[in-house]
């Protein structure tokens, strides 16, 4: 009975986690600019995340050990700087964007420009993370983002073709701006499957302390909570697509944005987006913190935990109080949060294949898995993955350069 | 290498009239469904305010752009015009909230 309950949050976490900075913007850019035709772009990015965050959990419950732990002991120090960089630059990237969007929410809540809430909404943040627990931190921001189901009601209210919807779901090519729709295309899978998103889930599972026992926890989770988080991104396209593309706007500002919910909804919608913007990123701002000082911590072989006083994990405590305060100093200065939001997604995705090639390896390494290690479907959709992973890696940079 | 990301796509960016056009006219449709939304009551004061702003720097940059890109009368006339419908949307969105 408990595991069950521990399945129904772990599922409601999943999809008040799912929406942040970096989905809700490209969601909309998509909609806004090609209607339902980047559909598929989600549904692959959210199977794609479900099958890394059912594997790393895996990994973790199964060896007693995280993901960047595993990097570091099997493949050594010197392989490991490479994932280690190309994990925390998109990472730090994707922390500022998030934490622009927290600003950017107020700015619109409260007309008080963006920049003077980059150090408030940082010190808010760090405050959570040294005083609160993981199950706060992970669970109490996630339930709270479930304002974001107000996307589903707003498609709901605006009555899309659904058999449209549908067809999305099958990649087809543009009528135009080819460079912009493959741009976009990539920037939704890197805002969908971003490599912290795993790294964290695995380190979550040891700060649950699951065992082998929670193997059917894990996989609950990471499909089930994937699949109606990445739902919930579809509605916010649908959205977009509905209220955007007959108006033939483009999305350049996080102003525009807040109109995509108070054409279907009114001022409920619009409060309500306001309310998903900001609380849907200020979860992700911790996590992504918290990820950061994981990272470190596990690569570096520092004890950590978000459980335990910062005096007894003093090294990890100060690693996401410094990534929180750079953070801010370029939200503070002024920098764009929508383009920082798009180059951060792009970098993601650029990034993605030294973290899924290297766990082709781990998945199979019975010495860690023993007798849970991949079968041949999980293996073949690890490969498909890897694959999917160093297009994106080719594609990402001169993508950004044409369609950005 | 964020840097030399900004860098080259800043320099690649597609710089031709009918994107500039259409950037300008996604703008105009803005101001209108702020306008219409600000009428309804749905959005805050603070809102409009700043959509007004985000289109009246989008007017001045792509002014400048328009400029350079625009190579005859006829065009020059087009931009114009389109640089006009933009500021009548802007001086409405204001209007509204005022």
């Amino acid at each position: 009975m408990k595991k069950w309950g521990e399945v129904a949050l772990g599922v409601v976490t999943s999809i008040g986690g799912f929406l942040e900075v970096g989905s809700i913007a490209t969601s909309v850019q998509g909609g806004a600019q090609f209607g339902f035709q980047l559909v598929w772009a989600l549904a692959l990015g959210t199977v794609c995340l479900a099958v890394l965050m059912e594997m790393t959990g895996r990994l973790a419950a199964v060896s007693g050990r995280s993901y960047v732990d595993l990097l570091r002991e099997h493949l050594g120090i010197r392989f490991f700087i490479i994932p280690f960089v190309a994990v925390l630059v998109p990472g730090f990237l994707v922390l500022v964007s998030e934490l622009g969007g927290v600003a950017i929410g107020l700015q619109m809540a409260t007309g008080i420009a963006f920049r003077w809430w980059a150090i408030p909404v940082a010190l808010v943040a760090w405050a959570l993370l040294w005083r609160g627990t993981f199950g706060l931190v992970e669970q109490g921001t996630a339930l709270l983002g479930l304002a974001s189901v107000i996307f589903l009601v707003g498609a709901l209210k605006l009555h899309p073709h659904w058999s449209a919807v549908g067809a999305g779901l099958v990649p087809s090519a543009p009528s135009r701006d080819h460079a912009k729709y493959w741009y976009l295309a990539v920037s939704i899978l890197g805002a969908s499957i971003s490599p912290y998103l795993y790294l964290f889930y695995s380190a979550g599972a040891l700060e649950d302390e699951w065992t082998i026992e929670y193997l059917g926890v894990n996989r609950v989770t990471a499909g089930v909570g994937n699949l109606f988080g990445g739902g919930l991104a579809i509605m916010v396209l649908v959205c977009a697509a509905m209220v955007f593309l007959p108006r033939r706007i483009e999305v350049d500002a996080y102003e525009q944005i807040a109109l995509v919910l108070a054409t279907p909804l009114g001022r409920t919608g619009f409060a309500f987006f306001l309310i998903t913007l900001c609380i849907t990123c200020f979860g992700a701002t911790a996590e992504i913190s918290l990820a950061g000082a994981y990272l470190f911590a596990q690569g570096l072989g520092w004890p950590w935990s978000e459980n335990m006083r910062p005096s007894a994990d003093s090294r990890f405590a100060s690693t996401y109080s410094l990534l929180l305060l750079l953070a801010a100093i370029p939200i503070a200065l002024g920098a764009d949060p929508l383009k920082l939001t798009n180059i951060s997604m792009v970098l993601s995705a650029a990034s993605l294949p030294v973290t899924v090639i290297p766990l082709l390896v781990l998945m199979n390494d019975e010495r860690i898995m023993t007798s849970h290690a991949n079968g041949w479907l999980g293996n073949t959709a690890l490969v498909l993955i890897a694959l999917l992973s160093i297009v994106l890696f080719l594609a990402a940079v001169p993508l950004q350069m044409l369609g950005g | 290498m964020v840097a030399v990301l900004l860098g080259i796509s800043a320099a690649c960016a597609k710089q031709d009239l009918a994107s500039e056009l259409d950037g300008v006219r996604s703008w105009t449709s803005t101001t209108a469904l702020a306008v219409d939304r600000r009428a309804a009551g749905a959005i805050d004061r603070a809102v409009a305010v700043q959509l007004a702003d985000r289109a009246e720097e989008a007017r001045t940059r792509s002014a400048k752009s328009l400029d350079q890109l625009a190579a005859s009368d006829s065009e020059r006339t087009l931009a114009t015009a389109v640089l006009d419908s933009l500021r009548d949307g802007i001086s409405r969105l204001r209007a509204v909230a005022p």
